[in-house]
This record gives structure tokens, C-alpha cells and sequence, in this order.
């Protein structure tokens, strides 16, 4: 068993992602700087307050592990009425680095990113429980549990589209249920 | 009686004109108490911005709320003169406002108020290249080399 393990690690070319491979594991593996297979890892940037929900937070290593990539996660739980943002209940996260590649700088995203981000938010589309899910690569929000996730665009007048999708061109927000 | 009012007008005016004088002076000459050598004279920043007093230190944001999430997003910058130029920290809002990084190469010339300095950010800095009013910091951030520059304001912060 463990051997089998091995041996399909020691052979890292059906899984890297530097090749722009989108196959994906079974085992949420990533790689490290000296070629090395580990599992993928969620991590928060100093200050941000990482009391989030265990379901939130299982939510985000899965999602670090299906699309095979290391977050590093910006914001997490913020004062205020869980009315005004899935934030304050603990029910959401936001990812600012993907395998260390910021997703953005400001107003402005980071093309050297794009790849990673469409991968980090395909992936998310796959997830039930997701309920927001919005970043660079579009604007996804699923109207009930267990819904797919709407991409927004066609459904938004250009104005209230323009509010949600400029601001997280830095990093992709992720909402639960 | 225009007399006796002349009489008081004219030293009035001399002695306002003289406050006025000293303050230039003692603020493009940096000399003076210690804190004013410290966080600098800002003459630039100083001229015309009545609010501005030596040692401050200037803060401009662009970051902005999002309805839905709450998210905010953009950048702080807080410029800051020390003993050997000028320099300053920059906050980036992911969603929420990061810890604060160190701008470097950070030049504010004080005739044209022009003000440059570089975000690190690893391989690619980002560059911001404008002019500094009283009220903001506006010109073009430059956030990646293979991305164009962005025409971005930057609105004064008051504490």
C-alpha cells in the first residue's frame, strides 16, 4: 500500500500544475520548493481573524485539495449582522495568494494568476454547499443549498455587476450555506 | 477715529505677516525643535494645506466596501519623512486590511509635489508615479510589468 503510494508520488509529471496539467489527484497533493510532494495547505495572513465555522473551514482545506494548490487566506471572521456578510457569521473566507501567486494587486489582477484562479473557482463550483463564490474569473452564487452556483453576468444589470466584480479582482471570495 | 483704527490695523497686519514668515522658514529649513528634523519639514505637502503640521503623517486610501460581501478592496498608503528622506507603508485590502508592508524607493520632490514610490511584491513591484494635493494622491499604478498602468486616486484619510 504504501509502496503504491510512493511510487506514484516519485513520478510528479501527471500531477504538476506548473505545466498547466488540470488533472487532479486523489490525494489533495502539492508540491514544495525542492520537488517534494505534501499535502496542500490553507494558511492565513498575519492579523486575519481565522475563528471561522469548522464547516467553513473544512470547506476551504477541501477546496486547497481538490484543485491541488495551497491557499493563503486573507480574511475570515469580521464583526457586523450575518444579514450584511457571510463574513460575520464565520460563514466565509477569502483566498489573496494561490500557491503563493497573488491574484491580484489592488484594483488590479494578476494575469500571471489566471490560470490558478479559474482552477481554485471551477473547483468551487463543484461544491454544494458553496454559496458565493466570487473572484476574476466571474461572479458565482447558488440561490439555495444544494443549487448550482448562476454565473451572475447574464443575469445583473452592468452596474450592480460592475460593484461585485471589480473589487475582487485581488482575491476570490468564498461563502457557505 | 479711522486714525486710532489705522493705528491698530498696521501692527496687525505686520505681525501676521511675520508668523507667517517664521513658519515658511522654520518648515522649508527643517531647523528648529527636534521633532520637526525628525518626521521632516514637508514643505511640499505643507504649502497650501492648512491641516497639515509638522510630523504628521499622510494617509491616502482607495479602498472600498462591497455591498454583497463587505469585502474591501484596494490599497493605504501611509508617507511618512525620516532623517534620511522620505518613506512609508502600504496596506493592501483583501477582503479585510492586511498587515502593513514597507514602500521603498519612496522620492516626493517638494517644489511639484511629485511622488513616486515602488509596493514590494516579490518578483513584481508594483510602481506608483503621480502628484500629491492636499486632499489625495492621484497618478498611475503600474501593479504588474505585464499589466498597463492605472489612472488611480487615492483620497486623503484624516485621522
Amino acid at each position: 500500500m504504501s509502496r503504491a503510494r510512493y511510487e506514484r508520488i516519485e513520478n510528479p509529471r501527471p500531477l504538476s500544475l506548473n505545466r498547466g496539467v488540470t488533472f487532479t489527484d486523489p490525494f489533495g497533493l502539492c508540491e514544495d520548493e525542492n520537488g517534494n510532494w505534501r499535502r496542500c495547505t490553507v494558511t492565513w495572513v498575519g492579523g486575519a481573524n481565522a475563528d471561522i465555522t469548522q464547516e467553513t473551514r473544512d470547506l476551504a482545506q477541501r477546496l486547497a485539495d481538490s484543485a491541488d494548490v495551497d491557499l493563503l487566506l486573507s480574511s475570515g471572521r469580521r464583526e457586523g449582522s450575518c444579514d450584511d456578510s457571510l463574513h460575520n457569521c464565520g460563514m466565509a473566507f477569502d483566498i489573496s495568494k494561490i500557491n503563493g501567486v497573488d491574484i491580484g494587486q489592488g484594483w488590479v489582477y494578476n494575469p500571471e494568476a489566471h490560470a490558478l484562479v479559474q482552477q481554485v473557482q471551477n473547483t468551487a463550483q463543484r461544491f454544494s454547499e458553496v454559496r458565493e463564490n466570487f473572484g476574476p474569473s466571474g461572479l458565482y452564487r447558488s440561490p439555495s443549498s444544494g443549487q448550482p452556483q448562476a454565473w451572475l453576468w447574464p443575469l445583473w444589470p452592468d452596474r450592480r455587476r460592475d460593484r461585485l466584480f471589480w473589487p475582487h479582482q485581488n482575491h476570490i471570495h468564498i461563502g457557505m450555506h | 477715529m479711522v486714525l486710532m483704527f489705522s493705528g491698530i490695523e498696521r501692527p496687525t497686519t505686520r505681525a501676521l505677516l511675520v508668523m507667517v514668515l517664521i513658519g515658511c522658514r522654520s518648515q522649508s529649513s527643517g531647523g528648529g525643535p527636534p521633532q520637526q528634523q525628525t518626521v521632516g519639514d514637508l514643505p511640499a505637502v505643507a504649502t497650501g494645506c492648512p491641516d497639515v503640521a509638522v510630523g504628521d503623517t499622510l494617509v491616502f486610501s482607495d479602498v472600498r466596501s462591497v455591498e454583497q460581501t463587505g469585502d474591501l478592496s484596494g490599497f493605504q498608503f501611509a508617507l511618512i519623512r525620516g532623517d534620511t528622506g522620505w518613506g512609508g507603508v502600504s496596506r493592501e485590502a483583501a477582503g479585510e486590511l492586511g498587515p502593513p508592508m514597507p514602500l521603498v524607493e519612496v522620492t516626493i520632490e517638494a517644489a511639484s509635489r511629485a511622488t513616486a514610490f515602488v509596493v514590494p511584491n516579490g518578483p513584481d513591484s508594483s510602481r506608483f508615479s503621480g502628484t500629491m494635493s492636499c486632499d489625495s494622491l492621484f497618478g498611475w499604478f503600474k501593479a504588474y510589468r505585464s499589466t498597463p498602468a492605472r489612472w488611480s486616486v487615492y483620497r486623503r484619510v484624516r485621522s
